[in-house]
C-alpha cells in the first residue's frame, strides 16, 4: 500500500506571517526547554539556527522578536489542513509532529494515477500558503521520514525509495534521540549500515520500541493510525416551493427542518446551543441570524418558540426562495437526573426563561448582575451576558460585604444632607490601572433611605448606591 | 498629644508579606513620635537585630520591642491568630523556644504552633486578634484565659475595610465581659502607604498569579502602614492607645542583654581561660619558633593576649584550637585565613600557616577595642573532608547547642525582573529575553535603560510601574538558607539565644541571623569552609609518601628558602592547576611581575583583581619593580607602610595604616573606612572620609595632589582589595601547590584529577597540560584502573598516570569497585566474564564507550555491540557459556568483525566517542586531526607562536575552552584556545565581537586572524577575523568556560 506525507516544518511562524509581515529577525521559542524552534529568514541571516539557546540567540541580534510556542496553534492549524483535504482523499491522518498521513491506496484509481492526485493536493496546499515538504513509500513511517528529509517527490518504485532511505542519516530516521545516540555509540550513521545487521542480531540488543520502529519503517508492522473524521455538524437546505414574503409563513417550513434537526441531535445524543438559519432572497442574496439557546437543546419545539421570538419582528425586505438551518457546534447532551420527591420546579428554568427573553429582546438586552473579587465597586458589580444558572454565593458576597444591592452606573454628586452612620471604608486600589481613592461611608439621606456615599480626597461626596 | 506604641508590626522578613525593611519601620515609627515599635514578623525574629542595629547607629529614641506573631489551628479548625511579646529575658527565651519547636517540627519555611507550646508561655505578654467566628473565638478566649489570666489582651485593629464596626464592637463587647485588656493596632506591613504596590506585588508573587487577579484577596487601602498619631487618636478609644503604652512600659527586654557565653568544657577543671590559653601559646611557640621568638613578635603576641582577655575572647581561641587539633589528629589538612592571619597568636596555635616575620601583621585588623566586634576566623580544610569536621563539632555540642549561620537571599535585579515583571502580566518569554541581555556590568547604562532598547516602553504606565517595583524589591528577603560554614556554638541551649529552624539539607539546622546580625550582637561564630587545593596537597604527600618513601606538610615546604626552580617555573605561566596563580590574567602578569620570592607572589595574589586595576596600582608597582620609575615616599612613616610595595597601596592593610599614619585615623576609624570602601558603590559611604583623610594628611604636611591621589586610589579599590594577611595565607598555598608541580609534576597532576570538582580547570586541559610535561597518560581500563587515578612505573621505571573509573561518564562509584573486587588476577579476558558482574546495562554501556574493554575488544563498537548481547543473561545461554569456560582457556576476543557488524570507528569517531564518554581524550587532539585532515593550512601552533614577531599578521585556531569579560576591561572579551601544543590568549574587542557575533558566541573551533602583541614572554593575539571551524569537526563534544 502506498503512503504519503506532508511535512509541515513551521506551521505557527507561517501562520504568524500571513497575519502580519514582520520586518525583524524573529524565532519561535519552546517555553520548557527555552529552545529556538521556528525562525524567519531574516533571524538565520543574524546566524540564528534551531534548537539554539534564547540566550545565544538573543546576544546575536538585540532586537529579536520572541514568540512562545503554542503547541495549540499548530495542532489546531493541522486539522484546518486536513479538512481542507478531506474531499480530496479520505484516508488521512493527523500526525502529531506537523505533518499529515494519506493512504494513497484506492484514491489512484480515482485519479488515474498518483500524477493526478499529486496536483490535486499540491493545488489546495498551495492555497493554505504554508511551507511544506513531502513524499510516498510504502509504509507511513518511511514516508514520514523521507518528507520530512524534503525528498518533495512522490516515488512508486520500490528500489528507487530504498535507494532514498538508504542514504538518511540516522538522525533523520529515528526520532528518539535515545535511538539515535544507541546507534551512533555503535557507529551506525546511514540507515544502510542498519539494514545490513540481520533482525535476529538486532533483536538480541534493542529494546522492543526500536525494534517496532525499525519493523514499521519497512512496513513489516502496521503503524496504529487513526483516520480523520469530520466532527458532526447539521446542514440541511430546502428550495421552497413558493417564494414567501413573511415570517409566520416561513416559520412553517423552518418547523420541518427543526424537526430533522431534533431528530438528528437525539438520534445522535448530542445537543447544541446555537443555529444558523439562512435564507436565500429572490436575488440570490442571503440574508443569516443565529438563534442562540441559553442551555444545551435538542427539542424542535423549545428551538421553534426561540426562532419566533427572535424573528417576530423581523421584516423580510425581499421572497424568500430557499432556507437552509446549520448547526456546526454539537456537544453531548448531559442528561440531568431528576429527583422524584424534590422541590416542585417551576415550568420554565432559569435558562429556558433567559432563552426566550434573549430571543426576545436580543442578546444584549437581557444580563445578569454578577459579583467579581473586586474593591472597586464599578467592577465588582458587572452585568454579564453569559447566561450559567445563577448561585447563592454572589447574594451573600453582597450582604457580607455590605455592599448596597443598587448601584448606580455612575455616582452621581451628593447634593442632600445626609447622617452618617458607619464608615469609612477606605477603598484605595487600583494603582495598576484606574486608581481609585475614595472613603465610603452608609448613610441615611431625609427620605429615610439607606445610601451608599463616598468621599473623595478633594472632600466631594458622591452618591453611588442604595440599600434595598 | 496622645502617646501610642505599635506592637504588631511585620517586616519584610515575613517574607513576601512585609512591605518595609525593619530599618525603614524603626525609622519611621520614629519620625512619627511613637514611644515603641514591636517588630513581629511571623513565627521569626529574623528581623530584630536589623531594626536594634539601626536604632543604636542612628541614636533613635524608640524603644524596640521583640515578639512574633503566630497562627494556631487545633482540632475542627479551631483557629487563633496571637502575638507572643517579650517583656524580658525569660521571656525572650520562651519566644526562641516556641519559634525553635514550631519550625523544627515543619518543612522548612514552614512552622506548625502547638498548643503545648503556648502553654509553656509563662513570661510573654499575649495579644489575642478574634477571628469573628463564634466557635473558634469561644474556645480560644476560655483557653487563653486560662493560661494567661493578666498577661492577655484583646487587639482592637482599623484597617478601614467594610463590616468593621461589627467586628470591632464585637471585640470590645468580648472585653468587656471577659474584663480583658484592648490595646489598638494597625496590624503594620509598611512603614508608609506608598508601600501598598509593592505589598500587593508581594501579595502575587507568594500565590503565584497577577495582581489584577488578587481581587479581594489583596489589601483593599494602605491602613495597615504607621499611621501619624493624631489620626490613631481620632480611630481608637483613648483606653486603647494608652493601653500600648502602658504594656510597652512593662517591656524592658533589650537585645543587649544576650550574653553569649562559650562552650567550657574544652577548658580542664581547676584552670582559668586564659592561663589555658597562654599554655597553648607557649606550646605553640616552641613549634613555630624553634630557634626562640623574636623580641618584637614577643611583644606583638603579649599584646594580643592582653586584649584577647580584656574582652574576654578567649574561649573562642580555644574553640577553634580544638576543631584544628582534630583535623589534625584525623590528617586533614587545613589553613586559617582572612583577618585571623594578622593574628601571631593564632599563628602560635597553629590555626594560621603564615609566619609574621613574612608579613606585616596588624592585629588591630582582627581585634581591636574600636571595632566593638568579634573576631572573624576563618579555617578552610579539605573539601572532601569538611564533613567529618561537621560531625564532629556536631557530637561534640550536641545539636541543641550548635547551628549553621543563617544566609538572607534576597532578591537581586534578575530574580526580581522576573517575578515583577510575572506579577505585573509581562509574557515570560519577553522577561527571559529581558534578564538575558542585560549586562549588569554596564554602569554607562543603568538596566532599564537597557531594556528600552529591547522593547520596554518607559513612558507607559506598565513600563513606570515595572522598574519602580524592581527598584523597590531588589534587596528584600525572599528567604533563609544556610551559610556554607558558619557555625555558632554555645554554651547552653542554642535556641534560648535564637530561634534554630530546619535548613533544606537534611539533617542541618539554621539559627535565624546571619552573620551580620551575630556580629551585631557579639555573638562568635566560626567558619568551617572548604578548599579543594588543600585535599588536592594532601593526596600528594600521600602520594609522595607511597612512591618517594618521603613525608611532607606544608609547613616542611614552607620551611625551605625559596626555591629558584619554582620561581622559575612560576615566571614562565607554566601554572596550570597551580593555586590562584593559574587564571588567563594571572598566567599574563607573571611574566610581568616575575615573582622570586614568597612576598612577591604574596603581592601577584593581590594585584591582578579588580581593585587595583581599577585603583591604578598595577601599572606603577611594574613600573617600579622594573626600574622604569623612581620610588619617591613623601615621608619616612609612609615609607615605613609602603616600601615592600614599592610605594604603591595594594592591600587592604596598608590603606588602613595610610589612613592612621598619614591622615591621623584612630584605629577604629580606620576600620570604618575599611567597612565603607567595601560598601562604597552601594552607599557612597566613602564620601563621608574625604574630607577627613584629605585634610589629615594636608595637616600634616602632605601635599592636596599625593592626598587626592591616595583617596581616587581607596575609591578604585572598593570592595575588591586584599587584605594582606588573605593573600598571604593563599600565597602559602599557591608556593606549596608550585613547589609540589615543579618538583612532583606526575603526583600533583593525579592528586588534582583526583579532587576534581575544584580549581579552574577541567580535566582534560590538566591532562594536556600532564602531557605536556611528559608525562604518560594511560587511559581507562577494565583491567588496569580503580575508581581513582593513581601512579604506577612504566619499564623506565618512571612514574605514569593510569586514568581511574572516575572519568567514565556516567558510571558510578559502586560499580567501578565491584569491577576492582572482582578482577582475577590476569584480568579480565572475556565478555562473559565481565556478565557476571550483573552490572547494570548503561553501567556496560558507559564503560564500553570509554572504550575500557581495549584489552579484550579490538575497539568500543565492538565492544559496545558484544554486551549489548542480552541473549547471554539468559540462564539457558547462561549455563552453556560457563560450561564452554570451564571446559577450556578460551579467550573470548572480539578482534574479528561479526560478519553481521563490521563497523570499525575511525580517528574521528574515537575522538567524539571519548569526549561524550570521558569529556577528555589520549589521542590525537581535535585541532591536530584537523591539520592531518589538511583543514589547517597556514594556522601557527601555540608553541610556535614565540617565534611570532610583535605586530605580525598570524593565524590561529583551536577549541575554544575559555571566555572571559572581566567588568574591568571594558567590554574585551579574553578567548583562551587550545591546541595540540598549548593555549594561545586571544583578545577579542568589543566592536569585533559585535561584527562577528556568530562565530564569537557559538563556535566550538575557532580560527582567529589577527595581530600579534608581545611584551615579553607574554604573547596575545589582538583578535581581526574570527571564523567559526566547529562544522569541521562538527560532533565535538567539547564544554567551553563562559565567565562573565
Amino acid at each position: 500500500m502506498l503512503w504519503g506525507y506532508f511535512y509541515f516544518p513551521q506551521l505557527q511562524l507561517d501562520i504568524l506571517q500571513q497575519v502580519q509581515s514582520c520586518d525583524q529577525p524573529l524565532v519561535i521559542v519552546d517555553g520548557h526547554s527555552n529552545h529556538v524552534v521556528q525562525l524567519n529568514e531574516l533571524a538565520i541571516a543574524q546566524g540564528i539556527k534551531k534548537q539554539m539557546g534564547l540566550a545565544t540567540a538573543a546576544s546575536l541580534y538585540h532586537q529579536l522578536q520572541v514568540i512562545p510556542y503554542h503547541e495549540t496553534t499548530e495542532q489546531q492549524a493541522l486539522i484546518h489542513i486536513v479538512e481542507s483535504l478531506y474531499d480530496l482523499v479520505a484516508d488521512i491522518a493527523v500526525d502529531e509532529v506537523n505533518g499529515v498521513f494519506i493512504r494513497f491506496g484506492n484514491m489512484l484509481k480515482l485519479y488515474k494515477g498518483l500524477d493526478g492526485l499529486k496536483q490535486s493536493l499540491l493545488a489546495r496546499l498551495a492555497d493554505i500558503n504554508l511551507c511544506f515538504s513531502y513524499a510516498s513509500a510504502y509504509s507511513p513511517i518511511a514516508a514520514k521520514v523521507l518528507a520530512k528529509s524534503s525528498l518533495n517527490q512522490f516515488y512508486t518504485e520500490e528500489e528507487q525509495l530504498n535507494v532514498e532511505l538508504e542514504r538518511l542519516a540516522i538522525t533523520q530516521v529515528f526520532e528518539s534521540t535515545k535511538d539515535q545516540e544507541q546507534l551512533a555509540r555503535l557507529g551506525i550513521k546511514r540507515l544502510a549500515q542498519l539494514n545490513q545487521i540481520s533482525f535476529g542480531e538486532l533483536s538480541k540488543r534493542f529494546s522492543h520500541s526500536f525494534l517496532s520502529y525499525f519493523l514499521q519503517l519497512q512496513g513489516k508492522q502496521p503503524l496504529a493510525i487513526t483516520f480523520y473524521q469530520p466532527k458532526p455538524r447539521f446542514a440541511q437546505e430546502i428550495e421552497l416551493l413558493y417564494e414567501i414574503s413573511t415570517i409566520d409563513i416561513l416559520l412553517k417550513p423552518l418547523a420541518g427542518l427543526l424537526k430533522r434537526l431534533a431528530s438528528f441531535l437525539v438520534l445522535r445524543g448530542l445537543a447544541c446551543q446555537m443555529l444558523t438559519l439562512r435564507c436565500r432572497y429572490r436575488s440570490s442574496d442571503i440574508v443569516c441570524w443565529d438563534i442562540r439557546s441559553a442551555e444545551f437543546c435538542d427539542n424542535a419545539d423549545k428551538w421553534h418558540q426561540l426562532v419566533s421570538l427572535q424573528l417576530e419582528k423581523v421584516q423580510l425586505k425581499e421572497p424568500v426562495v430557499s432556507i437552509g438551518l446549520f448547526c456546526e457546534q454539537l456537544t453531548l447532551k448531559v442528561v440531568t437526573p431528576q429527583v422524584l420527591f424534590g422541590q416542585r420546579q417551576s415550568q420554565l428554568t432559569q435558562l429556558e426563561l433567559m432563552s426566550l427573553l434573549q430571543a426576545k429582546l436580543g442578546i444584549d438586552k437581557v444580563k445578569r448582575p454578577t459579583f467579581c473579587s473586586e474593591h472597586r465597586p464599578e467592577l465588582a458589580n458587572q452585568m454579564s451576558t453569559t447566561l450559567t444558572e445563577s448561585s447563592a454565593a454572589s447574594a451573600e458576597q453582597l450582604i457580607a460585604n455590605m455592599r448596597p444591592s443598587y448601584l448606580l452606573a455612575t455616582p452621581q454628586p451628593l447634593t442632600c444632607s445626609i447622617d452618617v452612620i458607619h464608615g469609612p471604608e477606605r477603598i484605595e486600589t487600583g494603582w495598576w490601572q484606574h486608581s481609585v481613592i475614595r472613603d465610603y461611608f452608609i448613610a441615611r439621606n431625609g427620605q429615610g433611605q439607606w445610601c451608599w456615599v463616598y468621599r473623595e480626597p478633594n472632600q466631594q461626596w458622591f452618591i453611588h448606591g442604595y440599600f434595598g | 498629644m496622645a502617646a501610642y506604641a505599635e506592637l504588631i508590626c511585620q517586616s519584610n522578613f515575613s517574607f513576601l508579606h512585609g512591605a518595609s525593611h525593619p530599618e525603614e519601620l524603626v525609622e519611621h515609627a520614629a519620625r512619627l513620635g511613637y514611644q515603641a515599635l514591636a517588630i513581629t514578623d511571623e513565627c521569626s525574629v529574623a528581623g530584630v537585630v536589623r531594626a536594634y542595629s539601626y536604632i543604636q547607629t542612628h541614636g533613635l529614641s524608640i524603644k524596640l520591642i521583640v515578639g512574633a506573631l503566630f497562627t494556631i489551628e487545633v482540632a475542627d479548625s479551631l483557629t487563633a491568630k496571637i502575638v507572643l511579646l517579650c517583656p524580658n529575658r525569660q521571656a525572650y527565651a520562651e519566644l526562641c523556644r516556641v519559634i525553635t519547636n514550631s519550625r523544627r517540627r515543619a518543612a522548612k519555611g514552614e512552622y506548625q504552633l502547638h498548643e503545648w507550646d503556648l502553654k509553656s508561655v509563662r513570661h510573654c505578654f499575649v495579644l489575642w486578634l478574634p477571628s469573628h467566628q463564634q466557635a473558634s473565638d469561644q474556645f480560644w478566649l476560655e483557653w487563653l484565659k486560662r493560661h494567661y489570666k493578666s498577661r492577655l489582651s484583646i487587639v482592637i485593629s482599623r484597617e478601614l475595610i467594610s463590616g468593621e464596626h461589627h467586628y470591632i464592637e464585637y471585640c470590645r463587647r468580648l472585653a468587656e465581659q471577659h474584663k480583658i485588656n484592648t490595646i489598638a493596632s494597625s496590624l503594620v506591613l509598611m512603614h508608609s502607604k506608598v508601600r501598598m504596590p509593592l505589598q500587593h506585588t508581594l501579595t502575587a508573587i507568594a500565590r503565584g498569579c497577577e495582581i489584577e487577579r488578587l481581587g479581594r484577596t489583596a489589601l483593599s487601602n494602605g491602613e495597615r502602614s504607621l499611621r501619624s498619631i493624631d489620626k490613631l487618636s481620632k480611630l481608637f478609644l483613648p483606653a486603647e492607645l494608652l493601653s500600648t503604652c502602658l504594656l510597652a512600659n512593662l517591656c524592658h527586654f533589650e537585645l543587649s542583654e544576650l550574653q553569649y557565653e562559650y562552650p567550657s568544657e574544652l577548658i580542664p577543671q581547676g584552670v582559668k581561660a586564659n592561663d589555658y590559653l597562654v599554655t597553648l601559646v607557649e606550646r605553640g611557640k616552641k613549634i613555630r619558633f624553634p630557634e626562640g621568638v623574636p623580641t618584637d613578635i614577643e611583644q606583638i603576641i603579649n599584646k594580643e593576649l592582653r586584649l584577647i582577655t580584656e574582652l574576654g575572647y578567649e574561649h573562642f581561641f580555644i574553640t577553634i584550637y580544638d576543631i584544628i587539633q582534630f583535623a589534625k589528629e584525623k590528617g586533614i589538612l587545613y589553613q586559617g585565613r582572612g583577618s585571623a592571619a594578622n593574628s601571631v597568636v593564632c599563628y602560635c596555635l597553629e590555626i594560621t600557616s603564615v609566619d609574621p616575620k613574612q608579613i606585616s601583621v596588624l592585629f588591630e585588623r582582627f581585634i581591636s577595642q574600636e571595632r566593638q566586634e568579634p573576631p572573624d576566623i576563618d579555617v578552610d580544610f579539605e573539601h572532601e573532608r569538611r564533613e567529618e569536621i561537621f560531625q564532629y563539632i556536631y557530637d561534640k555540642y550536641g545539636r541543641e547547642r550548635t547551628a549553621i549561620t543563617a544566609t538572607v537571599i534576597t532578591y537581586r535585579l534578575k530574580s526580581a525582573i522576573r517575578e515583577v515583571g510575572k506579577a505585573l502580566g509581562i509574557d515570560e518569554m519577553r522577561l527571559d529575553f529581558f534578564i538575558k541581555n542585560i549586562n549588569r556590568r554596564d554602569s554607562h547604562q543603568p538596566w532599564f535603560i537597557q531594556l528600552t532598547e529591547l522593547g520596554l516602553d518607559i513612558k507607559s504606565k506598565k513600563g513606570q510601574l515595572f522598574i519602580k517595583l524592581v527598584e523597590e524589591v531588589k534587596g528584600f528577603p525572599r528567604h533563609l538558607s544556610q551559610h556554607v560554614g558558619g557555625f555558632v556554638i554555645s554554651k547552653g541551649p542554642l535556641y534560648e539565644l535564637v530561634p534554630v529552624e530546619n535548613a533544606a539539607m537534611e539533617g542541618r539546622t539554621v539559627v535565624q541571623w546571619d552573620k551580620d546580625d551575630l556580629a551585631a550582637l557579639s555573638l562568635l561564630k566560626v567558619d568551617i569552609l572548604a578548599l579543594g587545593m588543600l585535599t588536592a596537597i594532601r593526596k600528594c604527600f600521600h602520594l609522595i609518601t607511597q612512591h618517594y618513601q618521603q613525608d611532607y606538610s606544608i609547613a616542611a615546604i614552607t620551611r625551605k628558602k625559596d626555591d629558584k626552580a619554582v620561581y622559575d617555573m612560576i615566571q614562565q605561566a607554566d601554572t596550570v592547576g597551580v593555586f590562584q596563580i593559574e587564571s588567563r590574567a594571572q598566567m599574563s602578569m607573571l611574566p610581568r611581575l616575575k615573582p622570586k620570592t614568597y612576598y612577591d607572589l604574596v603581592v601577584q595574589i593581590a594585584i591582578v583583581r579588580p581593585g587595583p586595576i581599577q585603583g591604578g596600582m598595577v601599572h606603577p608597582y611594574l613600573k617600579r619593580r622594573n626600574g622604569e620609575e623612581a620610588i619617591i615616599y613623601p615621608s619616612k612613616p609612609l615609607e615605613a607602610i609602603l616600601s615592600r610595595t614599592m610605594g604603591v597601596p595594594i592591600f587592604q592593610e596598608q590603606v588602613i595604616k595610610l589612613a592612621m599614619v598619614a591622615a591621623g585615623f584612630t584605629g577604629g576609624e580606620a576600620d570604618q573606612l575599611r567597612r565603607a570602601m567595601g560598601k562604597w558603590k552601594k552607599t557612597g559611604e566613602l564620601d563621608k572620609f574625604k574630607d577627613k583623610l584629605i585634610n589629615g594628611m594636608l595637616t600634616r604636611g602632605y601635599t592636596l595632589e599625593f592626598a587626592e591621589q591616595i583617596f581616587q586610589q581607596i575609591c578604585g579599590f572598593g570592595e575588591y582589595g586584599f587584605p594582606e594577611s588573605h593573600s598571604a595565607s593563599f600565597a602559602v598555598l599557591a608556593y606549596v601547590s608550585a613547589w609540589l608541580k615543579c618538583h612532583y609534576p606526575a603526583v600533583f597532576y593525579c592528586s588534582l584529577l583526583n579532587s576534581l570538582p575544584m580549581g579552574f580547570y577541567s580535566a582534560s586541559q590538566l591532562i594536556q597540560d600532564a602531557k605536556r610535561h611528559g608525562i604518560e597518560v594511560k587511559p581507562v581500563c577494565i583491567n588496569q584502573s580503580s575508581w581513582h587515578h593513581y601512579l604506577t612505573g612504566n619499564a623506565d621505571n618512571e612514574l605514569v598516570l593510569q586514568l581511574g573509573f572516575r572519568i567514565v561518564n556516567g558510571l558510578n562509584q559502586a560499580c567501578a569497585e565491584t569491577i576492582v573486587q572482582h578482577r582475577p588476577e590476569a584480568g579480565f579476558n572475556s565478555f562473559y566474564q565481565i556478565q557476571q558482574l550483573g552490572l547494570r546495562k548503561d553501567q556496560y554501556q558507559a564503560l564500553a564507550s570509554a572504550n575500557c574493554f581495549h584489552d579484550i575488544a579490538d575497539n568500543r563498537y565492538a565492544a559496545r555491540w558484544q554486551l549489548l548481547n542480552h541473549e547471554h543473561q539468559l540462564p539457558l545461554f547462561a549455563e552453556a557459556d560457563s560450561s564452554h569456560e570451564a571446559g577450556s582457556a578460551h579467550r573470548e576476543c572480539v578482534k574479528e568483525p561479526s560478519p553481521q557488524y563490521d563497523i570499525l570507528p575511525n580517528d574521528y569517531d574515537d575522538l567524539i566517542e571519548d569526549y561524550a564518554a570521558t569529556g577528555l581524550s589520549l589521542n590525537k587532539h581535535p585541532i591536530q586531526l584537523l591539520r592531518d585532515a589538511g583543514a589547517l593550512v597556514r594556522v601557527t601552533t601555540a608553541k610556535d607562536l614565540n617565534n611570532i614577531r610583535h605586530k605580525q599578521t598570524v593565524t590561529v585556531a583551536g577549541v575554544v575552552i575559555g571566555r572571559q569579560s572581566p567588568g574591568t576591561a571594558s567590554g574585551v572579551t579574553f578567548v583562551t584556545l587550545e591546541d595540540d601544543t598549548g593555549n594561545v590568549n586571544v583578545v577579542v574587542w568589543v566592536a569585533t565581537a559585535r561584527a562577528q557575533k556568530q562565530a564569537f558566541l557559538a563556535s566550538k573551533i575557532l580560527k582567529v586572524t589577527g595581530i600579534v602583541e608581545r611584551e615579553g614572554q607574554v604573547i596575545h593575539v589582538i583578535a581581526g577575523r574570527l571564523l567559526d571551524i566547529t562544522d569541521e569537526l562538527s560532533e565535538l563534544n567539547s564544554h567551553s568556560r563562559d565567565f562573565h
